[in-house]
């Protein structure tokens, strides 16, 4: 059975091949290509304490050198990590029981020459002196909680998906709007996907 | 079923489809705009949209193009004006469309890049360095004073420590002091009553420097806002046993300072995010410039051929319409398309068509009584037995009956349109015809009546006068009847008259004459002498013979002049005429005689006698012209025929002697016309008045072959005018 998140795939790719024309045009393809080519989430693991399925990933974030420079020119750049929690169904469409996403955004602060990494959801942030501890900080997920017992139906089937994903970050709808056609910031992993334990 | 409607409902479809998409779009990207993160997975479909739009109208108008170059090239009626109305439109659309375009992309280009400008980019990094030299100077000071107060921390025991911080901390300001063990432990502090930082990590290279005895000074941005200067000295201790210390203070940037650094951190970032964005933007503005564009172009174009088509669609049914009228189909009808100018026209078209239905109609009817009136004049033409010919100013034959035909031997209507000159070929009769006319016509007179004689033996009353209407002179009618057969008769009757009179002026001295002569001779028979009893005897023998000469003339010429007494009965004519043969062929041994008769006719209605006169006469004749001859020849035959009036019965009879002398040919059966030395001319004149007295007809002419033949016509059926003769005899 196909999961919902390989259809999401297989719809992504249909998308993308029929952009392809497009985004073949768009500036910076080539680089974004390169960078997306390294991310990745590197391993990942659910493990289950008191009820609530905790999620451990490590993901790595690779930025080339102009997202590089972009970042030291004042650009936001978010690191997400995508999970979807799926419950397996026969003869039809997987249904989506969980979907969110762990969005941390990485900026650097010129007047005080430091790396700043800054959880969306909790607002508490990290600060770091080189980008690559700032990298690595952002692609370290520990005891996430995802999913907890109760949403669970005992007698069925669960996978997990989980995919890294760079994002302009700080930016108004109305600039997103604008160039939401041309942004090749915005890239994502394969899904990283394995069955829920029980 | 009518196809107009299906294509215009299929066109609204269309439209409503158009309309259903972009409203579908800008419900996305309405969706979008509230909630951007949605917008993501909303914008490849806006776009795809977008595509998928412009694809759609490029086909239709490939589509349409293709049809309109189709009709163009096949000069199918309309396609060239719907050509031209779309060049136009096209132009009107196009034209504005790539100027604001240029203009746009122009425009746009020139408005981001001037918020990129140098002197932008430049103040930008001095206010950065300015912030950071303003900073720094702070650091540097709040570091400074942490190494003198280590200093001073190193002569002091530990017991003192607490005080000596917390009074510092005071005295400085910082938010915490700390004396910090070798492995990281706390061994005084100083805290302000807020939170403290105690506990937290402290920063590997704080750590890595105050090992190698160095002082550390850093500036971190806070989560809660702010900043915090962290500063870090090693307190140098002369102690034997080693112990390493470092004082770490924290010190609160200044609000104020606090604030301007925000606001030239902000700016920076914000500036450096807009830099990073400019060719994007550009890019996503003529890429969003450009799909509108085509969108709107294909659009206009789309509804420019549309609109043409609509708006020619009338002039195309007018000009089909119009077609079909001047191929004479007035029963065109064109839909009305609007109540606009377009539909005035149509409707005035229509108007104009049934007035010409009418008039069509009323000209054709006009056309058919025309044509009943032509042939009835045709019928009342051809049922003359008066020759009858037309002939137009240009001396052109217009019209001929069918008695013209007869009487000048041509075939008159078969030549009508010819000239005159032109028709001396068709027959000498025509051509003598014609040329009397032309010679009068030509001298002018158009109103004459005359006897025309034709060759060899016609004679015509011909009368002409002219054919004119309200538009003037026409033509010219030529009425003429053959008279040669009424001059014949007025001959025939005068020839009789002058032998009624010959007769009896001459029998009545003959008898007196003979008389006396017989007298003379018996009163002086045997009173003269021998020689003048010779004479007397001799010339009374003459007067006698002359005087039965003469009574066999006047008995011929009683015979021709002897007014009609018929005794008609029903006879079998082979029957008579080998009776008459038999008769001759007893008498006389000059020449064969053979007779074939014909067993398919039937008896005819005769005068016995006088057909019997009839058969001597012509076999008297032959046998004359025969006489002398070794091989002499005659063949009597009857044959059963039909003519204009019904059947008729034939006697032929035929010899091969020296035939009829030509100039006699005309007038053989006119009285007192022979070539014999001792004959009365009066033989076939006599047949041929037996023969016209049973309504017949009698011809002779010369054989080919040599020889002459005689053909005597009579009907066998009882002529009308024969039995009422007979009914009032009776």
């Amino acid at each position: 059975m196909m999961s919902g998140v390989t259809q999401r795939t297989l719809g992504a790719a249909a998308l993308s091949a029929m952009l392809a024309l497009l985004v073949a045009l768009c500036p910076g393809s080539a680089a974004a290509a390169a960078m997306n080519d390294r991310l990745a989430v590197q391993a990942a693991y659910v493990n289950v304490r008191g009820g609530v399925f905790e999620l451990n990933a490590r993901a790595t974030y690779p930025l080339n050198d102009d997202i590089r420079t972009a970042l030291t020119d004042g650009v936001t750049v978010n690191v997400e990590l995508q999970t979807v929690v799926s419950r397996q169904r026969r003869f039809w469409f997987d249904n989506t029981l969980v979907d969110v996403t762990l969005r941390r955004e990485l900026s650097w602060h010129a007047v005080s020459e430091r790396y700043i990494l800054r959880e969306v959801g909790t607002g508490m942030q990290q600060v770091f002196t080189t980008l690559d501890q700032a990298l690595i900080a952002g692609g370290e997920v520990d005891a996430w909680p995802v999913v907890v017992e109760p949403q669970l139906d005992p007698d069925s089937t669960y996978t997990i998906s989980v995919r890294a994903g760079v994002r302009r970050g700080r930016m108004s709808d109305a600039l997103r709007a604008l160039i939401f056609w041309s942004d090749s910031w915005n890239r994502s992993s394969e899904w990283y996907t394995w069955t829920l334990p029980r | 079923m009518d196809i107009a409607p299906v294509r215009r409902w299929r066109s609204y479809g269309t439209i409503a489809f158009a309309a259903l998409l972009g409203l579908a779009v800008l419900a996305l990207l309405a969706r979008s705009v509230e909630n951007s993160s949605q917008f993501s997975r909303w914008q490849p479909w806006v776009l795809l949209v977008n595509i998928v739009g412009v694809i759609v109208l490029f086909v239709l108008l490939t589509r349409k193009i293709w049809q309109l170059v189709r009709d163009y090239r096949n000069h199918v009626p309309g396609s060239r004006l719907t050509a031209r109305t779309v060049s136009i439109f096209g132009a009107l659309v196009i034209v504005p469309l790539l100027l604001v375009y240029l203009f746009s992309l122009e425009f746009l280009n020139r408005g981001i890049d001037s918020w990129f400008r140098v002197e932008v980019k430049q103040g930008l990094g001095d206010a950065l360095v300015l912030s950071r030299s303003a900073l720094d100077l702070r650091m540097r000071e709040q570091g400074r004073r942490t190494e003198e107060f280590a200093a001073v921390l190193a002569e002091m025991p530990d017991s003192d420590l607490a005080y000596a911080l917390d009074v510092e901390r005071r005295t400085s300001g910082a938010l915490e002091m700390l004396v910090v063990g070798r492995n990281g432990e706390v061994l005084a502090a100083s805290i302000e009553a807020r939170e403290s930082l105690v506990g937290t990590e402290l920063p590997q290279e704080l750590l890595m420097q105050v090992r190698d005895n160095r002082p550390y000074t850093s500036l971190e941005p806070l989560d809660i806002g702010g900043y915090l200067i962290t500063t870090a000295a090693p307190i140098q201790e002369g102690a034997p046993d080693g112990r390493r210390r470092f004082l770490l203070a924290r010190y609160d940037l200044p609000r104020q300072l606090a604030e301007l650094t925000d606001a030239v951190q902000h700016a920076y970032s914000q500036y450096g995010e807009l830099a990073t964005l400019r060719e994007p933007l550009k890019y996503s503005f003529r890429l969003t410039l450009t799909l509108v564009l085509l969108l709107a172009m294909l659009s206009a174009i789309y509804l420019a051929i549309q609109s043409a088509q609509r708006l020619t669609r009338p002039v195309q049914d007018l000009i089909q319409g119009t077609r079909a009228v001047g191929k004479g189909d007035f029963a065109t009808k064109l839909p009305l398309p609007s109540r606009d100018e377009m539909g005035f026209l149509v409707q005035s078209f229509n108007d104009m068509t049934k007035r010409l239905r009418r008039a069509s109609d009323e000209a054709t009817r006009s056309r058919q009584l025309v044509e009943l009136e032509r042939e009835r004049l045709a019928v009342i033409l051809a049922g003359l037995s008066t020759g009858v010919l037309v002939i137009d100013t240009s001396l052109r034959l217009r019209i001929g009956n069918a008695a013209a035909d007869t009487i000048l031997g041509a075939p008159i209507s078969s030549l009508e349109g010819q000239d005159l000159t032109q028709v001396a070929d068709t027959s000498p009769r025509l051509a003598e015809f014609s040329s009397q006319l032309l010679e009068r016509l030509s001298a002018g007179e158009t109103t004459w009546q005359e006897e025309i004689p034709l060759p060899p033996d016609r004679v015509l009353r011909v009368a002409c006068a002219p054919l004119a209407d309200a538009a003037g002179e026409r033509g010219y009618v030529i009425v003429f009847d053959d008279i040669t057969s009424l001059l014949h008769a007025q001959r025939a009757a005068a020839w009789g008259e002058v032998a009624r009179r010959l007769a009896h002026e001459i029998r009545n001295p003959l008898t007196p004459i003979q008389l006396a002569a017989e007298r003379l001779r018996r009163r002086l028979q045997g009173k003269l002498g021998a020689e003048d009893s010779s004479i007397l005897e001799r010339a009374t023998h003459t007067i006698v013979q002359q005087v039965e000469a003469l009574k066999s003339m006047v008995n011929a010429f009683s015979e021709y002049a002897r007014a009609p007494e018929l005794k008609l009965t029903f006879l079998d004519l082979n029957a008579t005429v080998r009776e008459v043969v038999e008769l001759y062929r007893a008498q006389e041994a000059v020449a064969m005689i053979t007779v074939t008769t014909d067993s398919s006719l039937p008896q005819i209605y005769a005068d016995s006698g006088r057909l019997r006169q009839v058969l001597n006469n012509l076999l008297a004749n032959a046998l004359e012209a025969v006489d002398g001859m070794p091989d002499g020849a005659v063949d009597v035959s009857t044959l059963r025929s039909s003519g204009p009036k019904g059947d008729i019965a034939v006697i032929m009879v035929t010899d091969n002697g020296h035939g009829f002398q030509k100039e006699m040919l005309a007038r053989v059966f006119d009285p007192y016309v022979t070539s014999k030395p001792r004959g009365t001319g009066l033989g076939l004149a006599i047949v041929k008045k037996i023969a016209e007295e049973h309504g017949g007809t009698i011809a002779a002419d010369n054989r080919p072959e040599g020889g002459a033949y005689v053909r005597v016509e009579l009907p066998v059926a009882v002529p009308r005018e024969m039995a009422q003769s007979q009914r009032e005899l009776a």
